[in-house]
């Protein structure tokens, strides 16, 4: 596997992304049970399923790293 | 008693309960492996990596609810598999040879912490063999089954 740099990473940031993105794994699987359901696919989750809850999710996603952490957080990452 | 699952025929397929299990366990992974990151130094290489994401494992692995000589049954269990083995390994004399060597050198007290590991898993090996369908008496319960079943309708036949 490669080895990363130099650069250091707040161990808050790296939460924050294992965080985010359970939070995508999680909405993605939520969304596609849910199509499944609706398009009568005889219980199998499929790759069309997944890629449309994925659109959702990734929507969904935006608005939960906005609300992660703390306005100062956010003033200092920008 | 813990009765050997056997694999469903579609393998091209996840059920949803394993999937989520799974989801689960990669965020937990995830967050165990920061921590144990953050012990890590700059000079830090690929062995010091892989005792991090191993120390990682084992944390989620005891925080998802394995106990300590669950956990090493696991491990030693994965442990006596070949890289890459697509099926799991059959119980076999050989297996059965080499465990009581191991426990030879356990109660000698000379067992290396690799081969404290192999007899770990030799033993979960061994446990599940004994554990499986095919060892369990159904043989024999279903010869009384039978027997009963006989006996019930030989009873109501004679009541007529």
């Amino acid at each position: 596997m490669d080895r990363g740099g130099s650069m250091r990473i707040q161990a808050e940031a790296a939460k924050a992304l294992a965080g985010w993105k359970a939070f995508f794994a999680e909405q993605v699987a939520i969304k596609a049970k849910e199509l499944a359901k609706a398009s009568d696919s005889s219980g199998l989750i499929t790759i069309a399923h997944y890629r449309e809850a994925a659109i959702l999710a990734a929507q969904a996603l935006g608005t939960e790293v906005y609300n992660t952490g703390s306005n100062d957080a956010r003033q200092e990452a920008a | 008693m813990p009765v050997k699952k056997q694999p469903d025929s579609n393998a091209s397929e996840l059920h949803e309960g394993a999937n989520d299990w799974f989801r689960q366990f990669l965020k937990h992974l995830e967050l165990f492996t920061v921590e144990t990151g953050r012990r890590l130094r700059s000079n830090s290489d690929s062995a010091d990596y892989q005792l991090a994401a191993m120390r990682a494992v084992k944390r989620t692995l005891l925080d998802a609810g394995m106990d300590n000589e669950g956990l090493q049954n696991l491990f030693g269990r994965v442990a006596i598999e070949g890289v890459g083995a697509s099926q799991s390994i059959q119980w076999n004399p050989e297996l059965n040879k080499r465990r009581f060597e191991l426990i030879d050198g356990d109660i000698q007290r000379i067992l290396t912490p690799a081969e404290q590991i192999e007899l770990a898993g030799l033993t979960q090996l061994m446990r599940e063999h004994v554990d499986s369908e095919k060892n369990l008496p159904f043989e024999g319960a279903r010869k009384l089954h039978r027997l009963l079943t006989d006996k019930d309708s030989e009873s109501a036949d004679s009541k007529q």
